[in-house]
């Protein structure tokens, strides 16, 4: 009997957590070949599972955490400016008195993209990182950073 | 944390893709942040209006494409309004600035949608009133822009585009009664900005039809009720303002000034003191968010044995949903004692910060692998999920059963337990014996706990119990028992250290978090309404062997830790 009872507690225990609301998937746009110093545009699709939502890039003091999107360092790519977000959805937010602006569905960014001088021909990941945070109407996550890889390959 | 997927991108020349998504737990470093993105959070820090103006136009101009820029106009205005209102010309310039690309924006818009939009110019004529309002000036400007925000909502045309958006984010549309009943809410935080500005014209009658019409859709509206119970209190109805007022306090959102009028009414009746202003919103409180849990006290039967079930709660005074399983634990803690039930509540920063929130809650989380909040443990049996207030019964139905079932089912250690208050420490000694377990993961926990803190979160939770305050052990961590084995540990807790530590905390994330501040920082203890948990459990199952509670409340009277210090 006890030891059926371990067998159920250990099976409570592990209980899924709630899956990544949103699903990072990067593209590239520009159909031009790529050379060192030559800068490209590649594409951020964030899918947002229905009923969950991502908050804008626009810094709320007193609200949620801002959606943040960067490469970080250590690869031969960086920003070539700003990252081009969609137009948020503005909504009104009964618990903070303010409004929030936030996606669901699916939000597309844009980031320019160059490429560090002298690197050497061949294969190399890029690494977009984004931060954020997210709820729907039963739990709220805590704040999170993923890290999505493109491998490109670099023209002579 | 590891898996990757990847799937194969083609693309034309050069290049080849794929994509891989891992979590990480790395932070951007100021290098690596956008260079927008860097120059828009430099300009949001100056506090000279003059340079901070002259920056945002720079930043407009160095970064024309950025999904900063839209944000740039509204800042200026608001800079204007706040710190140089003796420049009427030049905030009526920039209103005028901001409504035209706007409007321009629509124009552009309209090209490619299915029906002419208005979106943009009505968000930003409501938000250009709304800032003067909250300025109190060019009160005429405010009233025009206000109209036009209202005049653009347009239900066809709303829920239109409405169908649109969800279509092109590859949503589900919501059914049209849905749809109507956002619109109205949408409307309604218009018709709000309208009446407040036509109350502050002057123009009362106009001011009351539009502040009632929007309570009605929204009643959870602090400025709305707020508003509406200033009024009533100007034309002397007392009663009736009382009733707007206390509606406004309880979101703990209210204006100074509704809050100024709800205290002097409080006073009238009162010999013109605030004495007993908190137990009165604490009853009202209670009577207008009744428990929609209806539970019946808790009859042991014959098959109960001596466990005390734990139940351990992950949440946040910041988080909605959150409060739909703090009000069903509260309910638990009516139908069960304390001889029954244990409950502690491990507060979080998610998805707001949370005054109640330390370090040890946050390694308790990272202990538990905490998901999200909220998130429960009934003897160590983890689920996730709440909901809002009346969400609260099927909360209550998912844990109970297990609840239930713990009750009777034998307990596996033996806890006996010496607590007591004195000279400002909490000292605890917990011999643990009988213990069945052969687990070499197995922890003694003793934890300690504030039985209630009232703090009205944003998620209009007033009253948190048994908020964890500290726990013993190394880094929080507990102490490690043998397999099947006993002992007695102890721990103490140095109130004023554990205050100290508490506010700490609290300075620590301030400085982190820029231009944020806590409304009130929790980090003072009632030394009077303490409690000691103790449980035995295994660290990797989490599996809960048994627990104990232990009340040392000494009576009625709170002293916050630092003014029982200074009484010294």
């Amino acid at each position: 009997m006890k030891k059926l009872l371990s067998v159920a507690v250990l099976a409570a225990t592990l209980i899924a957590a709630p899956a990544d609301p949103v699903a990072w998937k990067l593209q590239v746009v520009s159909a031009a070949p790529v050379k060192p110093g030559v800068r490209f545009n590649v594409k951020l699709l964030a899918t947002v599972q229905n009923g969950w939502h991502l908050y804008s890039m626009k810094p709320m003091a007193e609200g949620p955490i801002a959606t943040r999107i960067w490469i970080g360092d250590g690869q031969p790519f960086s920003l070539a400016g700003g990252v081009q977000a969609p137009d948020p959805q503005v909504v009104q937010d009964p618990t903070l008195g303010m409004e929030v602006e936030l996606y669901e569905g699916e939000a597309q960014f844009t980031l320019p993209v160059k490429i560090a001088p002298g690197t050497a021909a061949g294969a190399h990941a890029l690494v977009v990182s984004a931060a954020y945070q997210s709820c729907n109407d039963k739990i709220c996550l805590p704040p999170k950073i993923v890290k999505v890889e493109l491998p490109v390959t670099v023209a002579k | 944390m590891t898996a990757r997927i990847l799937t194969a991108v083609s693309f034309a020349l050069a290049l080849y893709g794929a994509l891989a998504q891992t979590p990480d737990t790395d932070k951007p470093s100021a290098r690596e942040t956008p260079p927008d993105q860097k120059a828009y959070m430099d300009v949001i820090k100056i506090t000279d209006p003059g340079k901070k103006i002259e920056a945002l136009e720079k930043f407009r101009k160095d970064f024309p494409d950025s999904n900063f820029a839209s944000g740039v106009d509204s800042l200026i205005l608001t800079t204007l309004i706040q710190k140089m209102p003796d420049q009427k010309p030049r905030i009526k310039k920039a209103a005028q600035a901001m409504y035209a690309a706007a409007v321009a924006k629509d124009k552009a818009a309209s090209k490619s949608n299915i029906v002419v939009t208005m979106a943009a110019r009505g968000a930003a004529a409501n938000r250009i009133a709304d800032q003067l309002l909250t300025g109190d000036m060019m009160l005429k400007d405010a009233e025009s822009y206000a109209k036009k925000g209202v005049d653009a909502m347009q239900q066809s045309i709303w829920i239109a585009e409405q169908r649109e958006a969800f279509a092109k984010r590859k949503q589900p549309i919501p059914a049209q009664e849905e749809l109507v009943k956002r619109f109205q809410q949408a409307r309604a935080a218009r018709i709000a900005t309208l009446g407040q500005v036509e109350r502050k014209l002057g123009h009362t009658a106009q001011a009351q039809k539009f502040l009632e019409e929007a309570y009605a859709v929204n009643p959870a509206s602090a400025p709305v009720a707020g508003a509406l119970g200033e009024m009533a209190a100007k034309a002397g109805n007392d009663s009736k303002a009382m009733e707007y007022l206390i509606s406004a306090r309880l979101t703990g959102n209210a204006a100074l000034s509704a809050n100024q009028a709800f205290e002097d009414i409080y006073k009238k009746s009162h010999n013109g003191t605030t004495d007993g202003l908190e137990a009165m919103l604490d009853t009202e409180y209670h009577k207008r968010f009744p428990n929609p849990v209806h539970v019946e006290a808790y009859k042991p039967g014959a098959a109960r044995t001596d466990r005390i079930v734990l139940a351990e709660v992950f949440t946040g005074s910041g988080c909605p949903p959150c409060a739909g399983a703090d009000i069903a634990f509260d309910a638990a803690m009516e139908r069960y004692g304390r001889k029954d039930l244990a409950v502690v509540m491990y507060h979080l920063h998610i998805p707001r910060p949370d005054p109640m929130t330390n370090p040890d809650t946050q390694a308790r989380a990272k202990s538990y692998s905490v998901t999200g909040v909220p998130s429960f443990a009934i003897d160590g049996k983890k689920t996730v999920g709440g909901g809002s207030r009346d969400m609260a019964p099927g909360v209550y139905d998912r844990f109970n059963k297990d609840l239930e079932k713990d009750l009777d089912t034998a307990a596996e250690a033996k806890i006996k337990v010496d607590a007591g208050l004195n000279r400002g420490s909490v000292k605890v000694s917990a011999a643990v014996d009988g213990v069945e377990s052969d687990s070499k993961d197995l922890k003694v926990q003793i934890l300690l706990v504030e039985k209630e803190i009232r703090h009205l979160g944003e998620n209009g939770v007033r009253f948190h119990p048994m908020v964890v305050r500290a726990i013993g052990g190394e880094k929080a961590g507990g102490f490690a028992l043998e397999p099947k084995g006993k002992g007695t540990f102890e721990a103490t807790f140095d109130l004023e250290a554990v205050s100290k530590s508490l506010k700490a905390h609290l300075d620590d994330f301030e400085s982190k978090r820029e231009g944020f501040k806590f409304s009130a920082k929790r980090d003072q203890i009632n030394r009077a309404d303490l409690a000691v948990v103790v449980f035995v459990q295994d660290d990797k199952t989490k599996h809960v062997l048994q627990s104990a509670y232990v009340d040392l409340s000494t009576g009625p009277a709170s002293h916050p830790t630092t003014e029982a210090n200074n009484l010294k």
